[in-house]
């Protein structure tokens, strides 16, 4: 009886194994029928996005049969981690979405395949030039935008005028601004913040940052030499102190936490990409979109005494790896991303991003509607400038980010405090 | 006839132990392998990586550099105020949370029966996750809308809103207020057991000797707690030490570097400044800190059991 029940056992197990090793065969095969490509991005990991980008991917699949796309989530504060991490164990994606410093590090680490090995030149020269250059390290390009997002100065018009500014006319240099934002704070009730800036002690904190120290006149970063500890820097932070001080901004919030106030009618000045049209649409359901338009208008950020603006694009880039087996495969799927005319209209154009290559304009008409991203496209997009990107660039801005904290939560002299940034950047090791 | 079996009888008692030793290393050898390697490997592969230039975003410039992250540590000005803030947070959040602890644990002791489901109320924050915690108090003690401030405002506590958060000493003020209310549950519940363990005899002896509330305290409750109270709080000193999510959640370590603790620099050294190297040289630091606390501990308990 025993006996009987042994052979059975093995045969069901032999018999389970068999059926096992068909199917795998069948799954092998049909792996074999085409390439899968692994694709690290954000996007599918934030509610907001993760449905058009979803849909834009089987749409890529339906038109390109042999290739499978396998997303991988991750959070956006982890992506850098997450590609560092995977390629130093070799198990790099084809293609990832990137931000910030973050394609510059890569290709600093060897990680990126050059734009010119893998995306075709005609696609190359229709990139907008500028947002196409923050992907460059040293002459060569390394990945391409797919969702441009430098930072505009929305103002809220009803607001300005409550305050007795003229609402058709926003500031234009840094020291315009300074007087503006003292102005607007009597008038407007205490619940009204004045303007939104990120004060966070994170690398994005830095770039929101960057131009706003170029409008001082301060240039930190010339060659190889890093220099906080200047004039123009310490009038940065005296301005960022006042501002705290006088309650024209709220210290220490991330720049999304804005967003919600923005959405309530509070906020006079919002630094943001033009994205930030449909976030604060989708926390404010009972405003419209014509009634944002109407409140809100778009302006460069607050230049220098010459008149130059400057602006940090946090653009959503796109990168192949290396180390990819699929690397054509990979660029498809990313010139797709950027565009093909059915993510143009139902992601780019949807979410509120200005488009990423000159024949999107030509192609949807739409683009050219909106006054948003009308404004951001006549007055923004020219005025980026890039950050000089490295592998001590976390080990630089962070120190100085602190220090910003220091200045606007303690009574510390700024000297003080730039003198110890200043310690702490060269003494890295 | 008898010298065999005697001698069978021998070697069946050395086969029974030698199977009962096999049977304890077979039951044990899976949880020492597992404990091995997702414990014992990375400690000693963060140990051996100290020793080594090791940034992420430089791979080609990995080399072994014997002391140098340790004789960095030593002039680094921010690890020196990581390890003082995570002293003072450790010290006030285990002193707060054992007293109000105590307090809770006795009050509902001496509360009649029925109220004793309270016990189950109070152990509620216990429970909750500290990353959900650490995001429930930043909102309560934000400077916009803040419930906290509110509260304050309406009873005429202060003027204005304060920045909970976003000043240096009121920061580090806001988190140990925080982890306070999550761990008094803790020493809450580990003092109602020493209570409950009390006997009965001790208190009506000290009843009929015409002791007062207070003397029944000081000399009978407090040396039956005194074991329970040592324990509890040392275990809780190792865990502070180590305590990362509302920390990271409500401040981030700021503002500046006001509430940065240790584990909390090691987190920024080795994600946001991908620096492996220098970040195993502190974690392992703070491993010999901890060996050393628990070395304290496991001795304290043995003195007293």
């Amino acid at each position: 009886m025993r006996t009987r029940a042994i052979i059975v056992l093995i045969f069901a197990t032999l018999l389970l194994l068999n059926v096992t090793t068909v199917f795998a065969g069948g799954g092998q095969e049909g792996a074999a029928e085409g390439v899968t490509i692994e694709f690290v991005n954000w996007v599918t990991a934030e509610e907001s996005t993760r449905t058009p980008v979803d849909d834009i991917i089987d749409n890529f699949e339906s038109e390109n049969p042999g290739i499978n796309v396998k997303p991988v989530p991750v959070g956006f504060s982890d992506i850098l981690n997450q590609l560092i991490v995977m390629y130093n164990a070799g198990d790099s994606p084809d293609l990832a979405q990137a931000a910030g410093p973050n394609i510059s590090i890569l290709a600093l680490m060897g990680a990126l395949a050059s734009a010119d090995e893998v995306f075709p030149n005609d696609f190359q020269e229709d990139l907008v030039q500028s947002a196409y250059d923050l992907t460059m390290l040293e002459g060569t390009h390394y990945g391409i935008p797919w969702a441009p997002g430098p930072d505009g100065l929305f103002y809220n018009k009803d607001l300005m005028a409550q305050a007795g500014l003229d609402p058709n006319d926003p500031p234009e240099t840094i020291y315009e601004f300074q007087d503006v934002i003292a102005k607007a704070r009597g008038p407007l009730p205490s619940e009204i913040v004045v303007f939104g800036f990120d004060t966070t002690v994170r690398m994005f904190g830095f770039e929101m940052t960057y131009p706003f120290l170029r409008a001082f006149g301060a240039t930190p970063f010339k060659g190889d030499k890093v220099n906080f500890n200047t004039s123009e820097v310490k009038e940065y932070m005296q301005w960022m102190r006042t501002s705290v001080e006088n309650k024209y901004t709220l210290p220490g919030k991330k720049i999304g936490e804005f967003r919600p106030i923005a959405a309530q009618g509070r906020l006079v000045f919002m630094i943001d990409p033009s994205f930030v049209k449909g976030i604060v649409l989708s926390i404010n359901d009972e405003l419209t979109e014509e009634e944002f338009n109407k409140s809100w208008g778009v302006a460069a950020l607050p230049g220098d005494r010459q008149g130059n603006h400057y602006t940090y694009a946090s653009d959503h880039q796109l990168a192949v790896f290396e180390a990819s087996e699929h690397k054509d495969a990979a660029a498809k799927l990313a010139m797709h991303l950027c565009n093909s005319d059915y993510a143009l209209r139902n992601y780019l154009l949807k979410i509120g991003y200005t488009p990423a290559t000159k024949s999107a304009l030509d192609r949807i008409p739409e683009f050219r509607q909106d006054p948003i991203l009308k404004a951001f496209v006549q007055n923004v997009n020219d005025t980026v400038v890039k950050i000089p990107y490295g592998p001590d660039y976390g080990d630089i801005v962070i120190p100085f980010m602190a220090g910003v904290q220091e200045v606007i939560t303690t009574n510390k002299s700024i000297d003080d405090v730039l003198a110890g940034v200043q310690e702490q950047i060269e003494n890295i090791k | 006839m008898q010298v065999s079996s005697e001698k069978i009888e021998r070697k069946g008692r050395w086969l029974r132990n030698a199977s009962s030793t096999f049977t304890a290393i077979r039951f044990l050898a899976p949880a020492i392998l597992v404990m091995g390697v997702i414990i014992l490997f990375p400690l000693i592969n963060a140990a051996r990586l100290s020793f080594f230039n090791y940034e992420l975003t430089k791979p080609k410039e990995i080399a072994f550099n014997l002391f140098k992250n340790y004789s960095y540590m030593v002039k680094d000005k921010i690890f020196w105020q990581a390890l003082k803030n995570t002293v003072v947070f450790t010290f006030f959040t285990v002193v707060s949370g054992l007293f109000l602890g105590l307090i809770l644990a006795l009050v509902i002791y001496e509360l009649p029966r029925r109220f004793h489901g309270l016990r189950g109320v109070f152990l509620v924050p216990w429970v909750i996750p500290g990353i959900v915690i650490g995001y429930l108090f930043m909102y309560m003690f934000d400077v916009e809308i803040g419930v906290l401030n509110y509260v304050l405002q309406q009873i005429g506590v202060i003027k204005e809103f304060l920045p909970w958060l976003m000043r240096n000493n009121l920061a580090m003020f806001a988190i140990i207020i925080t982890h306070v209310w999550n761990q008094t549950p803790f020493y809450m519940l580990m003092i109602t057991a020493g209570l409950m363990a009390i006997p009965e005899e001790a208190r009506e002896a000290s009843y009929l000797e015409g002791a007062n509330r207070w003397q029944e305290f000081r000399y009978i409750t407090f040396p039956y707690l005194q074991e329970i109270i040592v324990i509890s709080s040392l275990l809780m000193v190792i865990r502070n030490f180590n305590f990362f999510p509302i920390i990271f959640t409500m401040t981030g370590g700021g503002p500046a570097y006001a509430t940065t603790t240790a584990v909390l620099y090691i987190y920024r050294l080795a994600f946001e400044r991908f620096d492996i190297g220098y970040a195993s040289a502190v974690g392992t630091f703070w491993v010999i800190i901890l060996i050393i606390v628990s070395a304290l501990y496991i001795r304290t308990l043995k003195e007293r059991f």
